[in-house]
C-alpha cells in the first residue's frame, strides 16, 4: 500500500487537474460576495442558483493588475460595478492550490453578457409592471398648475441636492417654493428600501405636497441598478402625486425614470423645470393682465367713441330741428307779413270805397240842409212877430205873456197891446164868450 | 377668506373668463370696471402667492398646530 503525504496527494490532484482540464473556461455565474484587499487583489464567491437554492459555489480571484483593468472596463460598459447580485460571463482558469484548495482565477469578464442579462431583467420588470396595469399611473397624472410644495427625496450630503436647492431658492423671479427633504440612501442595495420608506412618509401627509422629486447626482455614474428595483418602481408607478426624477446619469433611463411622471437628467434640470412651470404661469398672468388692460382700454375707447358719435348725432339732429323750426318760422313770418299787408290793403280799399260815397253823401246832405235852412229862414222870417206886427197885426199880453184862447181874464185887469210902433195898455171892461 | 384661498386653477379660469368677456362679449361699461378690478385682484393675489408662499404656508402650518 502506497502511502502519500497530504501534500503529495494534493499535488497529485493538482497535476491530474492540470492535465485533464482545458487552460480556461467561459463560465456563467452570479457573484455572491466580493472583496478587494489592500493590495488590490479581488476575492469573490461565485454561485449558481436555482430559485433560492444554491446548486454550485466556488471561490474565485482576480489579481490586482487584471482587476484594475477589468473592473474599469466593466463599469464603463455596464455603468455598474462588479458587485454581489449580478450575473457575469467570465473567463477563468481552474486552479488548485495545495493549501487553499479549488478556486477560479478570473482572466476576463464579458460586460456585454451582464448588459444583456440586465436588459432582460429590466424588460421582465417593465413587462410585469405593465401586466399589473400600474406602469402608466404616475405618468398619466396631471401636473399641478403651480407646484410649489415639493417633497424632495435625496441624500442630504449629495452634491445634486445642493445644486437643486441653490437653484430653486435663488431663482431670478423670486418664486417661492417650499421644499421638504426626506433623506434616503441613493445608491446601493439599501437604497430602494429607504426610498420606499420616504415615499410612505410622504404618503402620510400627501395633502401637504404638490409633487415629489427624486434626485441624486454628483456621485458616481454607476450603481444605478437600485432604480431598476421592482419594489421601488412599483411604488413610484402607483404614487398618487407626480414624481419627477433627476437621478443624474448618462446611460439609458432606469425603470424609475420610465414610470415617473417626468424624467430629467440632473437635479439642476429638475429645478429649472419647476421654475419654468411657475414662469409659464406667471407669464400667463402677465398676458392676461396685458389683454385685460388692452381690451379694457379698447372697450373704454369704444364707449367714448360711441358717446362722441351719439353726441355728434344729437348735435346735428338738434341743429336740424332748429333749422327746420327756423325755416318754418321764417315762412310763417313771411306769410304773416303778406297776410297783414293784404289785410291792410284790403281794409284800406274798403275804407277808400266807403269814404267816397260818404263824402258825396255828406256834400249832398249839406246842400240839402242849406237849402232847408234857407227855406226855414224865410219861413221863420214870415212868421216872426215883427213881420206880423209890420203887416198891421197886434199882440196882446196878459201879465207879460201872450193871451191864449182859453185864458181867463177878469174885468179890471190890465192887458198890454203891442203894435209895430207902440205899446198900449188897456183895462178890461167886458169879456164875452 | 374664501376669496383669498381661491386656488390658482380657479383664479386662472376666472381671469381667463373675464378676459374673454371683455375681449369678445362687449360688456357694459359699468360692468367693465368691476370685471377689470376683479381680474386685477386675482392676478395680484396669484402673484403674491407665487412669490410669498413660504410665509403663507408657515402661517397656515401654524394654524394646524
Amino acid at each position: 500500500m502506497i502511502q502519500l503525504s497530504l501534500f503529495e496527494l494534493t499535488n497529485v490532484i493538482k497535476t491530474k487537474l492540470e492535465k485533464s482540464l482545458d487552460p480556461s473556461y467561459w463560465v456563467i455565474a452570479e457573484i455572491s460576495d466580493l472583496k478587494v484587499n489592500a493590495k488590490g487583489h479581488c476575492y469573490l464567491e461565485l454561485v449558481e442558483k436555482e430559485g433560492h437554492f444554491v446548486s454550485a459555489k466556488i471561490r474565485a480571484n482576480i489579481w490586482a493588475y487584471t482587476y484594475r483593468n477589468l473592473s474599469a472596463w466593466f463599469e464603463s460598459i455596464t455603468k455598474t460595478s462588479l458587485q454581489p447580485g449580478i450575473k457575469v460571463l467570465l473567463n477563468a482558469t481552474v486552479q488548485y492550490h495545495e493549501l487553499y484548495g479549488m478556486s477560479l482565477n478570473i482572466k476576463d469578464i464579458d460586460p456585454n453578457f451582464t448588459l444583456g442579462e440586465r436588459a432582460r431583467k429590466r424588460q421582465e420588470i417593465i413587462l410585469q409592471l405593465k401586466e399589473e396595469g400600474i406602469f402608466d399611473i404616475n405618468r398619466e397624472l396631471g401636473l399641478p398648475l403651480v407646484p410649489q410644495r415639493i417633497a424632495v427625496i435625496s441624500s442630504e450630503t449629495a452634491a445634486g441636492y445642493g445644486d437643486f436647492m441653490s437653484q430653486i431658492t435663488s431663482n431670478e423671479d423670486k418664486f417661492s417654493f417650499k421644499t421638504t427633504l426626506f433623506p434616503s440612501l441613493m445608491q446601493g442595495s439599501q437604497a430602494p428600501t429607504e426610498i420606499i420608506a420616504s415615499l410612505l412618509k410622504i404618503n402620510e401627509q400627501i395633502n401637504e405636497f404638490d409633487l415629489i422629486v427624486i434626485i441624486r447626482g454628483g456621485g458616481s455614474q454607476v450603481d444605478l441598478d437600485c432604480f431598476d428595483d421592482y419594489q421601488l418602481t412599483s411604488y413610484i408607478a402607483q404614487f398618487p402625486i407626480p414624481i419627477i426624477t433627476g437621478i443624474g446619469h448618462e446611460r439609458d433611463e432606469t425603470i424609475s425614470d420610465l414610470v415617473a411622471h417626468t424624467k430629467l437628467k440632473t437635479p439642476t434640470a429638475v429645478a429649472e423645470f419647476l421654475i419654468s412651470g411657475l414662469e409659464r404661469f406667471d407669464e400667463k398672468l402677465n398676458e392676461s393682465a396685458y389683454r385685460l388692460e388692452r381690451s379694457g382700454l379698447q372697450q373704454l375707447q369704444q364707449g367714448r367713441n360711441a358717446l362722441t358719435a351719439i353726441g355728434h348725432e344729437l348735435q346735428s339732429s338738434v341743429k336740424n330741428v332748429i333749422y327746420i323750426g327756423e325755416k318754418q318760422t321764417d315762412a310763417k313770418a313771411i306769410t304773416l307779413k303778406y297776410a297783414v299787408n293784404d289785410f291792410f290793403k284790403s281794409q284800406k280799399r274798403k275804407v277808400d270805397n266807403f269814404e267816397l260815397p260818404l263824402e258825396k253823401a255828406k256834400n249832398l246832405r249839406l246842400a240839402e240842409a242849406e237849402k232847408r235852412l234857407t227855406h226855414l229862414e224865410k219861413q221863420l222870417a214870415l212868421i216872426h212877430p215883427d213881420a206880423v206886427l209890420r203887416r198891421g197885426y197886434t199882440i196882446t199880453l196878459h201879465k207879460g205873456k201872450m193871451i191864449s184862447a182859453h185864458e181867463e181874464i177878469s174885468i179890471g185887469e190890465e192887458i198890454e197891446t203891442i203894435t209895430a210902433q207902440k205899446r198900449i195898455t188897456s183895462t178890461v171892461k167886458k169879456t164875452e164868450q | 377668506m374664501t376669496k383669498k384661498n381661491i386656488s390658482y386653477k380657479d383664479a386662472l379660469l376666472r381671469i381667463e373668463e373675464i378676459v374673454d368677456i371683455i375681449e369678445n362679449q362687449q360688456p357694459a361699461i359699468d360692468d367693465l370696471s368691476n370685471l377689470v378690478k376683479e381680474a386685477s385682484t386675482l392676478i395680484k393675489s396669484c402673484k403674491v402667492k407665487l412669490k410669498n408662499t413660504e410665509a403663507e404656508l408657515n402661517t397656515s402650518l401654524e394654524n394646524l398646530d
